[in-house]
Parts: C-alpha cells; sequence; structure tokens
C-alpha cells in the first residue's frame, strides 16, 4: 500500500502521527554506532577517571585491550586447571575459580565440564569449558564468546559474544567489556544513588537533574540534565550514562575540562572532531543587551509565486523533481542543504553543479522578491533589489542582498536556510543576530520547514526601518502582567527577572499604561532596564503576578 | 572524485562508505524529510517513532544491515508477453459486498478486484479458489487483480504466496505485487522496500497471464529505476497506486519520473492510476481505476459530474437524474437505496472519463 507519507498513512489508518516535541530527550535505541566491519575504527573506550575517584577497576575492565588479554590468559582450560580452585589475581583483578560440570542446557554439552572465574570486584561470571569455549554470565544465561577473534590478528572489532544473526546477514552480541561494566556498575551500586526528579551533582561535580534511572534488556541506564543559561538562549545537555560510558547529547564524552573562573565544559566526539559544550556556565554570568532582531512578519513560501525574471523560475520548475522537491518544505529543507557550506560540494557532486546553480537562482529571486514585497507593504519603497552573494555558501564579507530604497538608502539583507527543526531555526536567528549586532545586515530572511519569516535589525542606521522594527516589536509585545519570575531587586527598585519566552523567541515588554520597556531574549531585566527602560527613575507601578512594585 | 569526501553518516544510520546502496542507488540524506533525521532533530510522530520502545523504525536508525546484492541480476523475464487495453476506467468491486457487483446491469469489459480481502479472509479464499474468481462473481468479462494492501499484509507474503494464490483464483490480469515506500521513511528502507518488489515481480515470470508492472519509489531515481526493471521484465502495462500521492500533491511528480523512464525505454504503454476516480490534469494516456464510486454512494454522497453532495442535500433535492439506475428518481429517492446510488455513481464516474 505505502506512497506518499507514512505520516500521512498513520494519520489516516490510525489516528497517528502526530508531530512530538522529543528534542533532548534521549531515545532508548541511541548508541554509538557500533562495529560492523574491519573498516569502521576501533572503539575507544570511555575514560572512568571522569566520573569515579578511584577508577582502577572500570578502567581495566572498559579497556578492550585488557579485556582481550584476559581472556587469552584464562582460556585454556588445562592451563587454567593448574592454578587450580580457590582465590588468585589474574591481569590485576582478583578472580575466585570453582570447578563443575554442566547439569543444564544444550543436551549435546551435559557433562562438560567447565571452570568458572568470578571476578571479585565485579561479580561477573565466565566460564571456560573443557573445549575451550568460554560463556560470561548476562541478562540470565552464559553466552558463548567470539574467542576466535582473538586468533585473527587483524580483527580490532570488539570481542564480542553470540547472540544470533539478524534478518539481513549480520551477526548480533554484546561487547565484553559492556557486559564487565554492566556487573562493575550494578556491583557498587552506581545507579542506586540516582531518584529521577532529584538533583544531584555526583558526575563532574555540577548540578545536574536526574530525568531518567530505567533499566532495559541492554542494561541499566541514567540521564541527568544539565541546563545553562547562556544568555541568548538556554542550553539543555543531556548527558547518559550506562555501561558504555557516557554520552552527551548521544555524543561520547572525551573528557571534562573545569576552567578557573568556574566553568564546567564537557569535550565530547562528533565525528572526526572534538567538540566543547559548557554544563556549568562561569560563576559569573553573561547578561545581555535586549535582542537586536525583531521578526517584521513570517508567511508560506509558494514555489508557485511569480518572480520577475521568469528564467530562474522556469529553470527550477524543470529540475525540481530531480532534485526532490515537491513541497515548500522540501524547498527549505533541501536549501538548507545545499546552501550549507558542509552539504552544498555535496548537493553539487551528486546533482552537478548546474543544477545546484539553478536552485541557488531561485532561491535568490525568491528571497529578492519577498523581502521586496514584504518591505513594501510596511509603506518602504525599495525600488531596486540587486543580488550580491546570494544565498552563496561561504561568500566574501558582505551582504546576500542589496536593497536600494526610493531615497536612495541601500539596506543590506541576509539570506538564511534553517531546514527543519526548532534546534536549526535558533541556530539561523543567531546567526542573524549576531551579523545585526555587528551591522552586517539590516534585514534578513531566513527558510524555515516551508516558511520565511523576516526579520529587521532594529539598530539599523536607517531611521524608516528603525520605526518599522519598533512598530514590529510593540505589536508582538506582552505586558509584565504575562510573565512570571519577575521580583524586585531591594534597594535598587529595579525589576528582576529572566525573560524566556517558551518558544525562545524574544519578547517585548509593556508596563501597565502601556509603555513600551524594550524587548528582551532570554535576558535579566536589571541589567537591561537600566540601558533601556523608560521607566527608570520614575515612579509607576508595574504589577507582576499580582504584586505591586514601585520603581524610584 | 575521492569518495571520502562525501557525506559519511547517512540519517539512517548507516556508514554510507560501508553502504551497498550508496551512490549506486542513494543519493544521501538530501529531502531532510525522513523520519528518523526528523526523530534524531527532536520530532518523533505517535505510532511511527514515539514511543521510542516500539520505534517501528528502530532498525533504520544506527543500523549497519547489509544490502542485498544486484537485484536486478535476478530479475527474470515474463514467459509470454500479452499485452492488455483496459479501458478508461475499470471499478473496483468488493468481494465481499455483492451490492458492488453491476455486470448485469451495465456492460463492464474489466472490473478490478483486491487480493487483500482474500489474503484477511482465509474462508473467502477458499470459496473464490474454489470456484475461480469468474464462478463466483458470475462476471464474463475480464479481472484484474489487484495486489495494492496494507503494509501488515505485504510483510507476510513471499512470491510462492502470489503465486499459489493467483493459480487458485484464475484472474486474467494481475499487477506485480505491491511494496511500501514513504517519502518520510529512510531511503534504504524505500530502496529495500523497491529492491524487494522487484525481486518479487520476478517470480510472476511463471505466470502466462499479462502481467501490469506495479511501479513503487519515492523518489525521481527509485520511481525510474522501479519502472525499468517493470520493463525489463516484460510488463507492458504499467500501474501506479495514486489516492495517496494524489492527495499530498505528489502526484505529478511521480508521473514525470515513469513517463520520462518508459519514454527512455521507448515505451507506448498504458499507465494506470490506480485509486483515482477523476481525470489527470496532465497529457498522457492514462488509464483509471477506483472504488471511490461505491464508498462514497455507502457514505450517502450523489456524485454529479465532478462533484458530489449529500443524497439529502437540498441543492439538488428536486432534479431528477434519467441514467439506469435512476430512471428518473430524484437523489433523496436514492437515500434507502444503496444500490441504485451506487451505480448512478459509478455511471457519473464513467461519464468523467468519456
Amino acid at each position: 500500500m505505502g506512497a506518499g507519507t507514512r505520516e500521512n498513512q498513520y494519520k489516516k489508518r490510525f489516528g497517528l502521527g502526530k508531530p512530538i516535541d522529543t528534542y533532548g530527550i534521549p531515545c532508548i535505541h541511541a548508541k554509538p554506532i557500533s562495529l560492523g566491519t574491519k573498516a569502521i575504527a576501533p572503539k575507544v573506550p570511555f575514560d572512568w577517571a571522569l566520573i569515579f575517584e578511584d577508577a582502577s577497576v572500570a578502567k581495566k575492565i572498559s579497556s578492550e585491550s585488557w579485556t582481550r588479554s584476559f581472556i587469552k590468559e584464562i582460556m585454556d582450560y588445562r592451563k587454567l586447571d593448574q592454578i587450580g580452585t580457590g582465590e588468585t589475581v589474574i591481569h590485576g583483578l582478583k578472580v575466585d575459580i570453582e570447578k563443575g560440570i554442566l547439569k543444564k542446557g544444550n543436551p549435546d554439552s551435559l557433562g562438560k565440564s567447565y571452570l568458572e572465574l568470578k571476578l571479585v570486584d565485579t561479580g561477573s561470571k565466565i566460564r571456560v569449558y573443557e573445549d575451550n569455549t568460554v560463556s560470561v554470565w548476562d541478562r540470565q544465561g552464559f553466552r558463548r564468546l567470539r574467542i576466535e577473534q582473538l586468533t585473527d590478528s587483524a580483527n580490532i572489532e570488539p570481542l564480542q559474544t553470540y547472540e544470533g544473526r539478524r534478518s539481513n546477514g549480520r551477526e548480533l552480541g554484546t561487547d565484553l567489556t559492556t557486559i564487565l561494566m554492566k556487573d562493575y556498575l550494578e556491583k557498587i551500586g552506581f545507579f542506586n544513588e540516582f531518584v529521577v526528579g532529584q538533583e544531584t551533582d555526583k558526575v563532574f561535580g555540577v548540578k545536574g537533574t536526574v530525568t531518567a534511572n530505567r533499566e532495559s534488556t541492554h542494561g541499566h541506564n541514567v540521564t541527568i540534565k544539565y541546563t545553562t543559561e547562556t544568555g541568548i538562549g538556554s542550553g539543555i545537555k543531556v548527558v547518559t550514562i550506562s555501561a558504555d560510558g557516557a554520552t552527551v547529547n548521544g555524543d561520547p564524552i572525551v573528557d571534562v575540562e573545569t576552567r578557573e573562573d568556574g566553568g564546567v565544559y564537557l569535550r565530547y566526539k562528533h565525528g572526526d572532531q572534538v567538540w566543547s559544550t559548557p554544563i556549568q556556565l562561569p560563576a559569573i554570568s553573561m547578561k545581555h543587551s535586549p535582542a537586536p532582531e525583531v521578526e517584521l512578519v513570517d508567511g508560506k513560501v509558494d514555489l508557485g509565486r511569480t518572480l520577475e525574471d521568469p528564467i530562474p523560475k522556469a529553470t527550477f520548475e524543470a529540475i525540481k523533481g530531480e532534485i526532490g522537491i515537491q513541497s515548500a518544505k522540501d524547498f527549505t529543507d533541501t536549501g538548507a542543504y545545499a546552501m550549507k557550506g558542509n552539504t552544498a560540494e555535496d548537493f553539487k557532486r551528486i546533482y552537478g553543479k548546474e543544477k545546484w546553480e539553478d536552485l541557488r537562482d531561485y532561491a535568490n529571486d525568491l528571497s529578492n522578491s519577498i523581502v521586496k514585497e514584504e518591505l513594501e507593504k510596511q509603506d518602504l519603497k525599495v525600488i531596486e533589489a540587486k543580488i550580491k552573494y546570494g544565498a552563496e555558501p561561504r561568500h566574501e564579507t558582505g551582504p546576500d542582498i542589496i536593497a536600494t530604497t526610493k531615497d536612495g538608502a541601500k539596506l543590506k539583507v541576509d539570506i538564511e536556510f534553517a531546514g527543519s527543526g526548532n534546534k536549526h531555526y535558533k541556530d539561523q536567528v543567531n546567526v542573524l543576530m549576531r551579523k545585526f549586532a555587528r551591522g552586517e545586515a539590516d534585514v534578513g530572511i531566513i527558510f524555515w520547514e516551508g516558511d520565511y519569516h523576516i526579520f529587521v535589525n532594529s539598530d539599523t542606521e536607517y531611521m524608516p526601518l528603525q520605526d518599522i522594527a519598533q512598530e514590529a516589536a510593540r505589536r508582538g509585545s506582552r505586558s509584565l502582567r504575562d510573565l512570571s519570575g519577575i521580583a524586585v531587586i531591594g534597594g535598587l527598585g529595579l525589576l528582576s527577572g529572566y525573560f524566556s519566552d517558551a518558544k525562545g523567541q524574544a519578547v517585548s515588554v509593556t508596563d501597565d499604561v502601556g509603555r513600551w520597556i524594550g524587548q528582551f531574549q532570554n535576558s535579566y531585566l536589571d541589567h537591561t532596564a537600566i540601558n533601556e527602560s523608560t521607566v527608570f527613575n520614575s515612579r509607576l507601578t508595574l504589577s507582576s503576578g499580582g504584586v505591586k512594585l514601585w520603581i524610584n | 572524485m575521492p569518495i571520502i569526501n562525501l557525506k559519511t553518516q547517512g540519517d539512517c544510520g548507516k556508514d554510507c562508505l560501508n553502504c551497498g546502496l550508496f551512490r549506486i542507488y542513494c543519493l544521501g540524506c538530501i529531502t531532510r524529510v525522513c523520519l528518523v533525521a526528523k526523530c534524531k532533530r527532536g520530532i518523533a510522530y505517535s505510532g511511527i517513532t514515539h514511543p521510542t520502545g516500539f520505534c517501528r523504525l528502530q532498525e533504520y536508525c544506527h543500523s549497519l544491515g547489509s544490502i542485498p546484492d544486484d537485484i536486478a541480476q535476478t530479475i527474470s523475464k515474463l514467459k509470454v508477453r500479452i499485452k492488455v487495453r483496459f479501458p478508461r476506467f475499470i471499478p473496483v468491486v468488493r468481494l465481499t459486498d455483492d451490492s458492488s457487483w453491476f455486470w448485469k446491469d451495465l456492460p463492464l469489459p474489466w472490473i478490478v478486484v483486491r487480493l487483500a480481502e482474500l489474503v484477511k479472509d482465509k474462508a473467502l479464499m477458499q470459496r473464490v479458489s474454489s470456484h475461480g474468481l469468474h464462478d463466483f462473481l458470475g462476471f464474463d468479462g475480464k479481472v484484474l487483480l489487484s495486489t495494492v494492501m496494507e503494509d501488515e499484509l505485504l510483510d507476510e507474503l513471499k512470491p510462492n504466496d502470489y503465486i499459489r494464490m493467483i493459480s487458485d483464483i484464475r484472474p486474467d490480469a494481475t499487477m506485480t505485487p505491491d511494496s511500501y515506500t514513504y517519502l518520510d521513511d529512510p531511503l534504504c528502507l524505500s530502496w529495500e522496500q523497491t529492491l524487494k518488489q522487484a525481486a518479487f515481480s520476478s517470480a510472476f515470470s511463471e505466470l502466462d497471464i499479462p502481467v501490469v508492472g506495479l511501479i513503487k519509489g519515492v523518489i525521481w531515481k527509485q520511481i525510474a529505476w522501479s519502472t525499468e526493471r517493470a520493463i525489463e521484465l516484460g510488463c507492458e502495462s504499467f500501474d501506479l497506486p495514486s489516492r495517496e500521492l494524489a492527495e499530498l500533491d505528489l502526484l505529478d511528480g511521480v508521473i514525470s519520473a515513469i513517463m520520462s523512464a518508459l519514454q527512455k525505454g521507448k515505451r507506448e504503454a498504458q499507465l494506470l492510476l490506480y485509486g483515482l476516480s477523476y481525470p489527470s490534469r496532465r497529457r498522457g494516456e492514462f488509464v483509471y481505476s477506483g472504488l471511490s464510486w461505491f464508498i462514497g454512494a455507502r457514505k450517502g454522497l450523489y456524485y454529479k459530474g465532478n462533484t458530489s453532495f449529500l443524497v439529502t442535500d437540498a441543492n439538488i433535492g428536486s432534479e431528477e437524474c434519467h441514467c439506469t439506475a435512476c430512471k428518473g428518481r430524484t437523489a433523496d429517492q436514492l437515500k434507502d437505496d444503496i444500490r441504485s446510488l451506487a451505480l448512478h455513481d459509478l455511471l457519473q464516474i464513467m461519464g468523467r472519463f468519456r
């Protein structure tokens, strides 16, 4: 049956397929790509010293080379039998050896002798049978290890158990390092220290909130959420710890850096590069001035829109099927892929440079047409809009489009493609904010999820545009009464509070008598009010959450 | 061209460098509508990727699944190339509801019956098998078997099942097997389904009846590939399940891809737009097939030209219709006569294609 979209199919057949915002919520299936071929680099073990003060045991058992040499050491039944039963030390770990005979399980194996090694520090049980096969206890059963991997010196895949094959022929298995770490974490009661909903600073010494502590067939894991207010947004970092190690937002953590200013940064690997992200900001947090960007208008991208020059549109019509564009949303998604520096070359290689240029020219003309029309709706007559660099990625410094007004002012217009997802949209708004702050753009257009959003720089030098920005901010303003979390700063007589809109957008604030105070995005009012508020040194009654406040 | 410079990991989770589909079939993640990619961006969909415990696409997230060997090699040719000529509109009938059977009232050269009904109802399958479709229906025209069915039924069927069922029920022509290819599935999944469909279709070379090539795929390359395989198989007619594509305004793009592949293969073939009961605006020789006339009648819809009204709608209340079914009655007078209403609607739809 399936044609069209699965989303539509599920809506029609089952009443399902509704979108749910799961951003930042780790998926229970999420894990780094497991190794399947020799073409992939060997697994990098997590450094448990980042979490445990004494990581001597964890370091050993999470190391692929240690587990390999440990199994090599014990996999010969006769040699092991010579050591005898009782407690001993093998490769630096205490081991208790017992002898036994297989009394249940596969009839062919009944009566087989084995030596069972119990790792005292982890509670793990490993059996070496008289036929030199080796099994490890995992998930209520002994699972055979692929010890033949050890005889192939070229094989660098993690030592795994046999767990059958998938329908596509790929062999399944669990890494021995994971099994041993799982046992160890259970033995020391690591997961018992985390209670869902409570704060904890047991990991990295930074306070976070435990959001999940669950056990699945793949083992136990705990999730801790760290929130940092950066001044231009709330950064949420989700750290998940399991027997495989720790990840932040799904990427493996390779280091933790504590800086002199008190900031704590997680260093994680994404692709081949190591990146840094804060889970605790410096003691003196950043306080930003009001956001310079004001959203003027948004609308649906109309791919049927008539453009001044019919050629780019006609060319686009001819190629759109081939480049997978069926709808406005495809256009904004594909635009984000094709016009971004890191993926533009991929697009060119796959579809050819000519099609890329066709798409770029169409995007430029479409942006030009939309911006011109929207500015003219605001009574700002644009007599000419010329594409300078356009949507082309990584071009020289300069505006994408230059729009000339009837009084000769030249406005710098920036084009951004955000693709899909709130994060990408926010990222592009931030890019635009930076350009506005540096005076590199007066107007910006962001294409996102089939829509366009036009922003104007409230700090623009062109006064008519400044008026438009202020008017747009007033239109979208909210009263202080709408905002919670506002308090008075004793002695100073200033309002204090953190302004954060649910959508992460800028909030415009008016006082009780409709006077506009300013526009804030994730900003502290005690800072911004001094610079921006017209109520400072005035005697006004403001109310917030029903409390009357006086500002003198 | 150094492949290493290309994207190295798809949104499907596959390592592009080690994926047999990449560059041969798959373009890499471009349209960004994939539900797995969306899930990674923080938008999940109820019943599909949410809750994660029941995620239907989990296999395609971080998977390293191997890709079947070149399926094209396994495609065999149809034994007999028999060309069929379909009328402009072929009504689909319900095997389980004889109020959709009108061959005594109306000359119908072809009808379509759905294999899905037989797969779902084993007792019906036995009854139809024991008589053959024609005797069961009392129909002496031609019967085209539609293989279009729900995804969960498709997952259960193997090529031999199709061959066995077709041999038992004896239609005059059949579509090649269906598969599910969604625009918002990871490309590797739609490729798997397109490849599977082509492989299953090759089993139809055993049949001695005309085989209509069902075209699947979500991107240009898949659709064109699917069409080329159907041509290779020896199909002379092709069909496209169109209803959902038309609803999402995707039909034109898909038809373009098919027509382009057909032209490349120098085929002047009929393309059956299955599930569509109104003529496409596109130029080309299309034929149509649908059940909406019957479903509409069951819902009390009265068709008039290209529009439909509730039988109780005052706007058409007093208009008499002199078709074979109505014989001078008004819409309101048909409200308790579903059979006549269905026949009226069928005649109206057939009128659209004259």
